[in-house]
């Protein structure tokens, strides 16, 4: 059943160096089931013809006397241009499914919906670090986002696909460019103002995921360094959103503790007591493989989600890492990250 | 997306929870009349996931023990499982006490206005429907498929930059495909585009 929310959407892609995937992406919105009014490419001075590729589809491209410096930069660039009642984001390297942009939009029927997002499925499974995302996504996305979305406070509108209502994105100031993750600072930012956000898993987009260590190195690292930036920037507003509040401080407390035990306690008892305790590495597969089973049979990709619950294990550990080493840099040196660097 | 690591510890004890509170609450929104049966379908189908991760993990807790862990693993005389469980309220308790004890005035960040309207370089669109360009192509070179993996090869249909110098441009991994047909290309007109706004472009 199709649902006609009213109003016009303007498609936002933020592009640097993307001459690889950037005509997938734009071609994904035109063969939407209902395409956005217009399609936005921001050539944040990329050198690889990115911004003719995108032009050459149709999309309108602009492109900023300077590079922005971040992905936020870009999109508030081309948030001045938007006339429309609706704002979409969606990375330069993925691609949506064609009814993406048809199944999110019911979610702002409810007037006090000022964001929403979607399903995320890695668009290439084949390294250890793609699998691992996979895992991760059909894990969290399947079970956790699930269930923050029905005590309503989804912990971020995710930034490679989401649609926002213009008035309220204005009234947020755009997107944050005080953190490394412009769609946390954001969604946490809608819920200070009083505004929900939803979450649709029957809208699928499939982004390009970071395929060796390096690229996944720097992504993680970002991610890591703008938990705990959001977190500070934020807790004041967080304390008075409880279930917020809560889903933040657990995860908090797994980003710590549970880093620790992977890369200290674990090691250390292995060596001192037994070897058995490295079973803790892969103590919780039976609660991991559950949902991750199940969304993937639902998926029609059983055989797939099963072979790549090993590399979900071998990327955690190296989440931890660098969970523990943002950690230290961001809260207890005071160095924080400011270089937004890409990694997909 | 996001950070943390899913599976491990508090984050999925927590959850476990919130979805086994789920048909409690679905329960008192029923009795207000804010309920539907679509709502109710999504509660049973999380509670179901939700017993299911509970009873493998309980399953585990069992099993293990009796199959390679030495059976006194206690902490204190006290369960390590029950440890953690103790654990996880308290810990939940403390935020939330946090939570109440800090001052409820919220400090909302600084809107800041609107970005002032930057110059920018806009290269006008082309007017061929999209159906038409399946593929993407740089005047008299083509993407190699491996780097467009959706794009069909065999009907490149794409973009003519003749004319427009590409200096300084990094086509790596572009090649030229001396061998292709003529194509019928679509044109970016760079005729009203300011100079000098381009030179980092081409």
């Amino acid at each position: 059943m199709r649902h006609d929310i009213g109003g016009t959407v303007t498609a936002i892609v933020p592009a640097y160096n993307e001459a690889e995937h950037i005509a997938d992406t734009v071609r994904s919105l035109q063969e939407q089931v209902r395409p956005p009014d217009q399609i936005i490419v921001v050539d944040d001075h990329s050198d690889d013809g990115t911004g003719p590729i995108a032009a050459g589809l149709g999309a309108t491209v602009l492109r900023p006397l300077s590079n922005t410096g971040s992905k936020a930069g870009a999109q508030n660039f081309a948030l001045d241009h938007v006339t429309t009642d609706y704002v979409m984001v969606l990375d330069a390297d993925t691609t949506l499914a064609a009814d993406a942009i048809e199944k999110t939009m019911p979610a702002f029927e409810d007037e006090r919906v000022a964001a929403a997002c979607g399903f995320v499925v890695p668009r290439q499974v084949r390294s250890i670090w793609e699998r691992g995302r996979y895992v991760e996504y059909l894990f969290a996305l399947g079970f956790h986002k699930q269930v923050q979305d029905y005590y309503g406070r989804p912990l971020i509108s995710s930034g490679c696909f989401s649609v926002y209502r213009t008035g309220p994105l204005r009234q947020a100031g755009g997107w944050g460019q005080r953190t490394m993750a412009e769609d946390m600072d954001l969604t946490w930012t809608l819920y200070e103002l009083g505004y929900r956000v939803r979450f649709v898993p029957e809208a699928v987009s499939y982004p390009v995921e970071p395929n060796d260590l390096s690229l996944m190195r720097k992504q993680l690292k970002r991610w890591s360094h703008a938990f705990f930036q959001n977190a500070r920037v934020h807790w004041r507003g967080l304390v008075t959103m409880p279930y917020l509040f809560s889903a933040v401080a657990v995860g908090l407390s797994d980003a710590i503790l549970a880093s620790v035990v992977l890369l200290a306690l674990l090691p250390v008892l292995a060596v001192l007591v037994s070897p058995l305790f490295l079973l803790g590495y892969v103590i919780d597969l039976p609660v991991v493989a559950v949902p991750v089973l199940v969304v993937g049979a639902r998926r029609g990709e059983l055989v797939r989600a099963a072979t790549s619950i090993p590399a979900f294990f071998v990327l955690r550990v190296v989440n931890a890492c660098l969970l523990l080493k943002a950690l230290v840099l961001e809260v207890f040196l005071r160095r924080p990250l400011t270089v937004y660097e890409k990694g997909h | 997306m996001g950070a943390g690591i899913p599976g491990t510890g508090m984050a999925t004890l927590f959850y476990l929870v919130c979805a086994v509170l789920m048909p409690l609450r679905e329960l008192v929104l029923t009795l207000q009349g804010r309920s539907s049966w679509a709502r109710w379908r999504l509660v049973c189908r999380h509670l179901l996931l939700a017993l299911a991760m509970g009873g493998s993990a309980v399953a585990t807790f069992w099993f293990l023990p009796r199959a390679v862990l030495p059976p006194d693993l206690t902490i204190g005389g006290v369960s390590s499982l029950a440890v953690t469980v103790v654990l996880f309220v308290a810990y939940l308790v403390v935020a939330n006490l946090v939570a109440v004890l800090v001052p409820r005035s919220v400090q909302l960040p600084t809107p800041k206005l609107p970005t002032p309207k930057l110059p920018a370089t806009q290269l006008p669109a082309t007017q061929l429907p999209a159906t038409q360009l399946p593929a993407t192509q740089l005047a008299g070179t083509q993407l190699l498929p491996t780097q467009l993996p959706t794009a069909r090869a065999a009907d490149p249909v794409g973009v003519d930059l003749t004319g427009v110098d590409l200096t300084g441009v990094d086509l790596t991994g572009v090649r030229r495909d001396v061998d292709g047909p003529a194509l019928p290309l679509a044109t970016i007109d760079l005729t009203d585009v300011p100079a000098d706004s381009l030179e980092s472009a081409v």
